[in-house]
This record gives C-alpha cells, structure tokens and sequence, in this order.
C-alpha cells in the first residue's frame, strides 16, 4: 500500500519537473515570447538574419541594410526617429542598426565574426584579428567597385592607403581630419598678460610659465597652470615632431628607425621633463582620468589642453559655462629646428566594412555602396552636417545657422554623423555661416594636410607587432612616464630602450622593412 | 519501520551476480526521489557548462574567430611555452601570488571575525543598521571607488596629502609608489567587500542551535567562553568549505580594480595575470594565448583544491567531494 | 537569554559598538558623497547647489523606464529560477549515501574550473533558441557551483534526527525538503537569493552579447554607458579610437550611480530578518 502511493507521488514529482522544464523551453524558443515587458511591437529582426531581406535588380522594395559599429554618445536613438526615418526614405533603405560602446564593441565584434550573426555592415580597426580575417577574405575587397561611385573615391588617396590591407581597400573610411590635433587655450588669459598666440617651441613655453606664474586669470592668486595632461606619450610624441622627429618610425636609408632613437625625440622628452619639474603641467597625470582632465581646463585651473580639432567648440562651450566672459582659441602647429611641422594620423576613425557572411552577393554589395554614395547628396549630407531644418538649424538665404549644438550631437552627430559618415558632409551640404573659430579651424585643418608627417607603418603589417605590440608600447611608455617623473635618468631612459630593442623593436623594425622593400621596388 | 522490510524482501534476480547488480539497481531505486530533484540540475551544468567546455581547447591553438575551432591550427604547448618564457613571467607570478596570499591571510580572516563582532550586536536595530551600511560599498562599481581613491591620494590636491602638508609634513605619492600599491588595494578590497563576506557567515550563525548556548550558560559559561566553544565551531564546516573554495580562484584577482590603479610607476608590482593578459591578449585579439593563461590558472586553483580538500578530509571535515 | 554582566563583557561590548559605528560611518560615507553629488555639483567636498536636474534627465527618457522594468522582470524570475533549481541540486548532493555522488560533485566541481568561454557559450545559447529572449539573460548563469557547493554544505549541516523523524511520519524526499529543510535554512537561502539577485540585477555584458535588440536591454547597459564611457572607461588606448566621448556632467554620472544602485540595495533589509538567531528552537527535543 505504502509503495503504490510512493510510486505514484514518484511519478507525479517526476511529471511536475518534466512539465516545468517544458514550459521553460517552450517558453525560450518563442522570441522573447510573452514576456514582451518592453511593449514594442515591432518585430526588429535582429543582425544577420537574410532570409527576409528583399533582393533583385530593380529595387522597389527598400534594402535591408543591418549595420552595427561602436557609438560613443549618450544614448543611441530609438528606432524609427526622425533622422532613421529621413534616411531611409531618401535612400529607400530598412536599417536595423546597432550602436554600442566602444569597449564592449571590440568584445562583440570578435564573437560576431566567430559565429557569423555578424550585420551587413560592421565598423572595424586594424586589430589583429581582423587583420587575418582580412587576409582570410571574410570582408568583401571594395577597391574595385569604388571607380564607380564618384563621391566616395574623391576622398584624399592617402586616407584610402592607410586603411588598405596588403594593397587593397576593404572598407569605407569614416573621415577625419588628417592632422587634428590643437593645443586649446584661455585667450582671455593670453589677452591679460598682453602676450600673442605662441608660434615657435620657446613662445610655447614662455605663454605656460606666463600661465603658471604670472597669475592670468587675475585673482590675486598663484593657482593655476599652464597645460593640463593626460596621455604623456602623445605629448612627447608631439613635441618630439616640433622639434624634427619623425612620427612612430622614420626610415633612414631603407632601415626603419623607431622615433625614439632619434636626438629630437630626446629633445621633446627633455621639454616636457623641463615643463614637470618646473611645475608647469599636473604633476599627477599619471593618474588622472578623463573627465578630470577635461575638468581642469574647463574650471579654469589649467590655460592649456591638447585635444582633436572637433572638441574646440565643445570646450569653448564648455568653459564659458564656468565664466562667462572667457574665451578660447587654439593653435595645432609650432616652428621647430626643422621647421613647421604637425603630426599625421590615418585621416580616418576606422572603417566599415562587409562580411561576406551576410553580403552574399555581389549585386547586394554594390547596393550598399549606393546607398552611402547616396548618403552625400546635398539633402543627406544636410541632414549629417546640419541636421534637421528647424530643429537644429534654420536656413536663412540659403544659408544654415545652428539653433541647438547639443540637441544635434546628441540626436545626429553622434549616433550618425561620426558613425556613417565617409565623405565629410560638410563638402555637400548646404553652405552655413561659421563663426570666427569655426573658420579658424577648417582653415587650420587645410593647412595641417600640407605640412603633416606621416607615419610610415599605417600600410604596413608586422607578425610581431600583431602578436606583442602592446608589451613592446607598454616598455616605451612606462620608460617616457618614468623619466618626466625623474624616476630614471638618461641612462635608465637608455637601458628601457636596449630592452624595447631586445624584446622585440629590432625584429618589428627588421619585418617592416622587408615589407617596404617589397612593396617598392 | 514496515518499508524497509519491504525493500530487503525482495526476490532475487536471476543474474550472474545477482548480489552486486540488486544492491545498485535497488539503491538507485530507493533514491529515485533524490535522482528526479538532481536532473534538472545535471542538465543545466552538461547544457551550459559542459558543452562549451571544447572552447578550453583554444589554448593549443591558434584561434581565430572566423575559421573557427575545426579550421584554426593546432599549436600544441606553443602559447604555454610562450607564457612561461616571458621575461616578465616571475614578476607576474610573484605579483599575482603576493596579493592572493594577503587576499587569503588577511581579507578572508577579516570577514568572519567582522561577522562575529556583528553577531555580538544585541541592540537589534544597530545590527540590522551596520549590517545594512557595511555592504553598501560592494555595489558601486571599481570605477566610482578608484575614483574617489584618486580624489584622496593624489600628490597634489588629495584630501589626505593636503592634511599631511597641513600638518607640516611632506605629500605622499601614495599612488605612484611601489610600496603603497599593494597595501591599497587590499584597504580598497576590503573596504569594498569585507561587509559583502560576512553574508555567509551571518547565516550561517543564524542557524547555530540556540539551545547550546542556554544549556552552557547555565553550565556557567561567560561570553567569550561561549564563543570559542560553541560559535566558532558550529560554523567550522562553512568556513572550511569557504576556504577549500577560495583557494580554487587563488590566481584570480580583481582585474578591474587593479587594471584601474596601475601605471608605470607601480607596474613592477601591480602587475599580475590577468592585468598581463588584457593587455597582450585581449586587445591585440589574442585569444588563444589568452585562454592559455587562463587554463593554466584554472589548473593552478583545482591543484590547490584537491589538496586542500584531502588535508580538510584527515582532519575530519567534510570537504567538496 | 540571560546577559552577562561582567566589567569584560561590558568593555567588549562598549570597544565593538563603537568599533562598528566607525566602520559603518566609514563605508557609507564615500557613498553618501555619491548621493549628495548627485544634487548638485562639486568642488572637492562641498556641493554647490541643489538640484534635481540629474534625476529629471534619467526619468525623462522612456527607455530608462523600460529598462528598469526589463531589470526588475529578470531579477525577480531569475531569482526565483535560481533559488529553486539551486536549492534541488544541492538538497540531493547533501545525502551522503547517494549513489555517485561524489561523481556528480566532481562534475560540478570541474566547471569552476574550466570554461569554454565566451564564444563557445554564445554556440550554445543560439542554439537553445534563447539568442534575443531575457531568458539568456537568466538560463546560462542559473546555477553557480560556488553557491551550490555552499548550499550544500548547510543542508548537510542540519540534524539527521529531524529528516529520519520526518521519515517515520511517512514523509517522501520532497516533503521533506519543503516543510523541514528549507523553512530551517533559510538564512541561507536569504543569502543566496541576495547573491542571485544582485548579480542579475548587475547583468550588462551577457545582455549586450545575446540580446541585439535594445528595447530588451536592462537598465545597466544604459546606465554604464554613461558612467564607464565617460570616465575613459578601459578604452583610451590608442588602439581603441573614440571620438570626443559625449560629455556627462558629474552629477549625472552620480545620479546614475545612485539609480542603478538603491533598488538593489533596499532588498537586503527585507531580508535581514531572515538572519535572526534561534531558528532551530524547539524543533528538536533533547
């Protein structure tokens, strides 16, 4: 008796867990199925998934186009608003875009290549493994469609170059300035102490003792500062390029010489020594994050700070906030021994690029480049640049005026502008009225292309810089932070450079020769 | 006790050995109940951990995301002999075992002897109130603590350093020093975590048997005497386990933390594993060396587990298995 | 229970109150700094205004809301998942004379251990169908063997002498485990359901990895993007290019800190009743 009621309370038992685990699968195999707590009805198809995509010659059904890339904003727009919405009825396009930080990005990135739930279009860097799935041919070679959309291939060669692999193009760059970095400072400080915008390396240092010591803002009190730093390396880098160095690597009779190795790097080491010792930068940027960084120039306690061309702005703003009869300006090049010179970068901010895995076809490639070439018509390239009429800006006689920065870089510039842009827009908008400094910096930027000094090794590949570039930074840059701080001397500064060499530089430098050799015969 | 008669009297089977099959087949059986609760569990653990399990395998390979386990090629020891070649190995090594054994000698000690002193509390509400608080700081994340670490120690407007010049003394760059960084980060370490740790042992005290304690007081027992002879011991099995476990992850320290508060001044002793890995690993795409890394670790901690678990078991602890 | 009233005892007592009122003062304090941050801005230690600004800015987004709905769905469920399954496994891994259970202990054991990682797990996940659904927000991380390990444990702590009475009352295996283990464990269980809790509630990478569709994401992914992103995070290497980051005023960062920790924090107190002494009273006669 006892046993047949054990035996079936077994039973029982047994069917309620089969019953609950059931509901559990059915309940996981229906999308999100019933637990719809988010309310949105849309059935967004997530990245990857072609079976519904529209495909044909003559395209009256708009193109499916998923994209995902990283976004550095606050907050990515919902889908369906306004500027999606003006995108894809211009272009007659579905987009289902992804936008995520930066840092969790390159976390996905890799495990969407590995599982091939990867969008249409991916933005991407040269990181190693990318590099290889290049090679491997995962991402479609673009360079030989591009002859036939005349926007895109107007850009500057040299950007198209230094995003190539091995030669070819597998990518479309989103565009930067070529040379942008600026030197941002008080001019109302400046103005008080009667001094003019530095030109040479020893007006530079004169305006930061004068920012230090001379007390600019007109308090009465000893408290502020000349410049503001954070990354030390791109400091010294800088300065070291004032004085004559080349950037990251000069080649000196076909050999590859790290910039290091060089007496004018040694120069702007010494500088920014000089600068720290003498109190003229935080004696604490080893250990100062972003936004204090960005903070003591903004309140006022640093006159100096050396940031990307685009955040002039941002920071006029930014500090006119604090005190309102302040001012900025800025300046990017100084006269050095060897003359005027600016460092280059890639002129990009990554690129975009299509797997293979989810652009299976030929035809649906040319598509997609369409539809960017489309992007910079003057209606798109409007909506990039300026944004929406009436929201962002106002046209008066054909002419845009912003209403509202913030507003724009938070609904258009970010998510979008930055992210899509290839063609800067700027070139096929409609004209708009710039302000002084606004003017000052596209003038700047023009002239920076003329004088910049490229960096011989954006186009090349090295297998040991692939596999242990950061360890070989981390020597250098741990050696620079060592020797501002006078926590080694020029021997010890010697010696990190010997192990830099040991470890790896000779043979980083050796492969990147054999390359360039190769390449130009 | 009518079942169990009923279990012995059972007909025998006709099989070769029929002693040996009856009792397992017959002692599955009597535990059917207890299999039918520890399936669901089973499942998950094969589901979820065990079939991802091949993904070890990218440490004798050279992994890449888009060829995929089949395709990358097999590099054997390659990534392991790399590791343990590296000029830096022993400065990670030592690094990554100084601060596990203060996280082991110091931090792990404080979370049980900070729940005793919490259960010495008889004012209900002051212990309900300082528990609360003590694991408030496990909730803000590294970067907030790191933070505010920095708005405390810097050289030159830190809190502290200010208090110390106002006192006539001389700043201290309490984070560009070597030997500073570890003390720091154990302080922060327990400050974030140490009230989150008492969680376990608070329960586990909940549960000692009251009456233990009355029938010693009235044996004349003081306080202390209580607690040495009777709290202390009812929690022993729970602070072994605890220990047995902690010595699985004994390579594992808080990435974050650490990767926050390194720079090139205290590199030579902050420095530790997984720090090393993100960096040579992760951001370079390196996937494999990076599961090399940590396959070794993990062989590390099971190494340390065995052996802890058969030393619990001769002093006659329960131990994992 | 009768005190003890020697001058010791009375010194002890004094030391440690007063020991544990610093300790409390200390730990809440860098946290208050947080909340009174959050009103306001700061120079140092003193705020400047008051304002509710931040907070105004944080709710006034829709997808905020929705978030912290999605967050509240998947704590409360994956808790509820968590505990049950947890709770079974153990109950059964805590009879000794269990056939194989040193088998099973040791295939629990090992997964501490050795992961496939993050790519193999994502096979896994799409595979079961859970890619894009909240349940792979709360399926693949249900059970941790470190909390199942130390449930265990208690479990075995218990008398035998209550499950063998139980036993002779004709109670079966489950009965068992609901009327007479758990009600007594649950202190342990308090603390497991804390820890299951705040660690779903904390969810930000796996809902980023499984989940592409943003309207099902948890209020930490959002929230982190602002206060990681902000604070240059991991990412300023010049590998990782970011444009100029979008710029937070700290009291946002602040209020965001705050927002995506009170909720979390005020289940502990509920609990706390669960961690009295004498729960064991009575229930077993000398």
């Amino acid at each position: 008796m006892v046993k047949k009621r054990q035996n079936r309370r077994f039973v029982w038992c047994l069917v309620m867990i089969a019953v609950l685990a059931a509901m559990t699968a059915a309940c996981a195999s229906r999308d999100g199925g019933g637990k719809t707590v988010a309310g949105n009805d849309e059935t967004r198809q997530s990245a990857g998934q072609t079976e519904s995509e529209q495909q044909g010659g003559v395209t009256k059904a708009p193109l499916h186009i998923t994209i995902a890339y990283n976004f550095d904003g606050k907050e990515f727009p919902q889908p369906g608003n306004e500027i999606e919405k003006r995108i894809e009825q211009y272009t007659n396009t579905e987009l289902d875009i992804q936008g995520l930080p930066s840092t969790v990005y390159n976390e996905k990135l890799p495990v969407m290549v590995a599982s091939g739930d990867i969008p249409k279009v991916v933005s991407a860097n040269k990181t190693p493994y990318i590099l290889d799935a290049i090679l491997d041919d995962v991402f479609w070679e673009i360079g030989p469609y591009l002859k036939d959309y005349p926007r895109l291939s107007e850009l500057n060669e040299i950007i198209y170059k230094n995003i190539s692999v091995d030669g070819k193009i597998y990518g479309l760059p989103r565009v930067r300035p070529i040379a942008r970095g600026t030197y941002i400072y008080r001019k109302d400080w400046l103005n008080n102490l009667g001094l003019q915008e530095p030109k040479t390396i020893d007006e530079f240092y004169n305006v930061l003792r004068a920012f230090t010591y001379d007390d600019p803002d007109k308090n009465g009190q000893q408290d502020t500062y000349g410049m503001t730093v954070r990354d030390m390396p791109i400091e010294v880098r800088d300065m070291a390029i004032f004085y004559g160095a080349p950037n990251n690597w000069g080649i000196v009779d076909g050999k590859f010489v790290k910039d290091v190795l060089f007496d004018e790097y040694m120069e702007g080491l010494k500088f920014m020594k000089k600068l720290y010792d003498e109190g003229l930068i935080n004696k604490d940027f080893l250990a100062v994050d972003r936004p204090k960084w960005e903070g003591e120039f903004e309140f006022g306690k640093a006159g100096i700070i050396h940031n990307t061309s685009n955040t002039v702005t941002i920071f006029g703003a930014r500090v006119k906030n604090q005190k309102s009869d302040s001012e900025v300006d800025f300046f990017s090049r100084l006269t050095g021994p060897k003359g005027e010179r600016i460092r280059a970068e890639a002129g990009s901010n990554g690129f975009l690029a299509f797997p293979k895995a989810s652009v299976k076809t030929e035809e649906e490639l040319k598509q997609i480049l369409a539809f960017f070439e489309k992007m910079n018509d003057e209606e798109m390239a409007t909506l990039f640049h300026w944004g929406v009429e009436g929201v962002h800006f106002k046209a008066e006689n054909g002419k845009a005026v912003r209403i509202d920065q913030g507003k724009y870089d938070d609904e258009v510039a970010y998510p979008y502008r930055w992210t899509l842009g290839i063609v800067p827009p700027e070139r096929h908008a409609i004209p708009g009225d710039l302000t002084p400094l606004e003017q000052k910096i596209e003038e700047v930027m023009a002239e920076n292309e003329q004088l910049a000094v490229h960096d011989p090794t954006l186009t090349l590949i090295s297998e040991t810089y692939n596999k242990i570039g950061e360890q070989l930074n981390t020597i250098i840059n741990d050696a620079i932070a060592k020797f501002v701080m006078g926590e080694i001397d020029e021997e010890g500064w010697k010696k990190e450079i010997e192990r830099w060499r040991q470890e790896g530089g000779d043979q980083v430098a050796k492969e990147y020769e054999e390359q360039y050799a190769n390449i130009n015969n | 006790m009518m079942q169990h008669v009923a279990d012995e009297v059972r007909p025998a089977l006709p099989d070769s050995n029929p002693r040996v099959k009856k009792s397992l087949w017959a002692r599955v059986w009597k535990e059917r109940w207890l299999y039918a609760l520890l399936l669901p569990g089973i499942v998950y653990f094969v589901i979820f951990k065990y079939f991802p399990m091949w993904g070890v395998l990218m440490a004798f390979q050279n992994y890449k995301p888009h060829k995929g386990m089949w395709n990358s090629e097999w590099v054997g020891f390659e990534h392991f002999s790399r590791f343990f070649g590296e000029t830096q190995f022993w400065m990670l090594f030592r690094n990554t075992l100084i601060l596990a054994v203060y996280d082991l000698v110091i931090f792990f000690p404080i979370t049980i002897i900070l729940a005793l002193l919490l259960n010495e509390i008889r004012n209900e509400l002051f212990k309900r109130t300082v528990q609360t608080l003590v694991y408030v700081p496990h909730f803000l994340s590294w970067v907030v603590i790191v933070g505010i670490t920095y708005i405390l120690l810097t050289t030159e407007e830190g809190t502290i350093n200010r208090m110390i010049v106002a006192l006539g003394g001389e700043p201290v760059p309490f984070l560009f020093s070597k030997e500073w960084f570890r003390p720091l980060i154990i302080l922060q370490m327990i400050w974030k975590d140490a009230g989150w740790g008492t969680i376990i042992f608070l329960a586990a005290l909940a549960g000692v048997n009251v009456q233990l304690y009355e029938a010693a007081r009235m044996d004349g027992a003081n306080r202390f005497q209580l607690l040495w002879h009777i709290t202390l011991p009812s929690i022993r099995s729970i602070i072994v386990i605890l220990l047995i476990l902690r010595l699985g992850n004994f390579l594992d320290l808080g990435f974050e933390q650490i990767f926050l508060m390194l720079n090139a001044m205290n590199r030579e002793v902050g420095e530790v594993f997984d720090t090393y890995v993100y960096r040579v690993g992760l951001i370079q795409g390196q996937f494999s060396y990076s599961a090399a890394v940590g396959l070794f670790k993990s062989v590390v901690g099971l190494i340390l587990v065995a052996g802890a678990n058969t030393l619990a078991k001769k002093f006659g602890e329960e131990g994992i298995y | 229970m009768v005190q003890d009233k020697t001058i010791m005892s009375r010194l002890f007592d004094a030391a440690n109150h007063s020991f544990l009122f610093l300790i409390a003062v200390l730990t809440v304090l860098p946290f208050l700094y947080v909340i009174v941050s959050s009103f306001g801005s700061m120079d140092d230690w003193i705020p400047k205004k008051f304002t509710l600004s931040a907070y105004q800015y944080i709710f006034s987004t829709n997808t905020f809301l929705r978030s912290l709905q999605v967050s509240v769905y998947i704590t409360i469920v994956g808790t509820a998942f968590s505990l049950l399954f947890t709770s079974l496994t153990a109950y059964a891994l805590s009879h000794k004379h269990l056939p194989g259970r040193k088998g099973f202990m040791l295939l629990v054991l090992f997964t501490m251990f050795f992961s496939g990682g993050m790519i193999p797990t994502y096979f896994v996940v799409r595979s079961v169908g859970l890619l894009n659904t909240l349940w792979s927000l709360m399926i693949p991380g249900m059970i941790s063997a470190y909390y199942l390990i130390i449930l265990k444990s208690f479990f075995q702590q218990l008398p035998e002498e209550l499950k063998e009475s139980a036993k002779i009352d004709g109670c079966h295996e489950l009965g068992i485990l609901w009327r007479i283990i758990l009600p007594l464990s649950l202190p342990a269980m308090a603390a497991f359901g804390l820890f299951y809790a705040v660690g779903l509630w904390n969810q930000y990478f796996s809902a980023i990895l499984y989940i592409n569709d943003s309207t099902k994401w948890p209020v930490q992914v959002l929230l982190r993007q602002i206060v990681v992103l902000s604070s240059g995070g991991f990412g300023d290497s010049t590998q990782i290019s970011q444009d100029s980051v979008a710029f937070y005023g700290q009291s946002i960062k602040m209020a965001v800190v705050v927002v995506a920790t009170v909720p979390i924090l005020l289940v502990y107190p509920f609990l706390q009743k669960h961690f009295a002494k004498g729960v064991l009273l009575g229930s077993i006669k000398e």
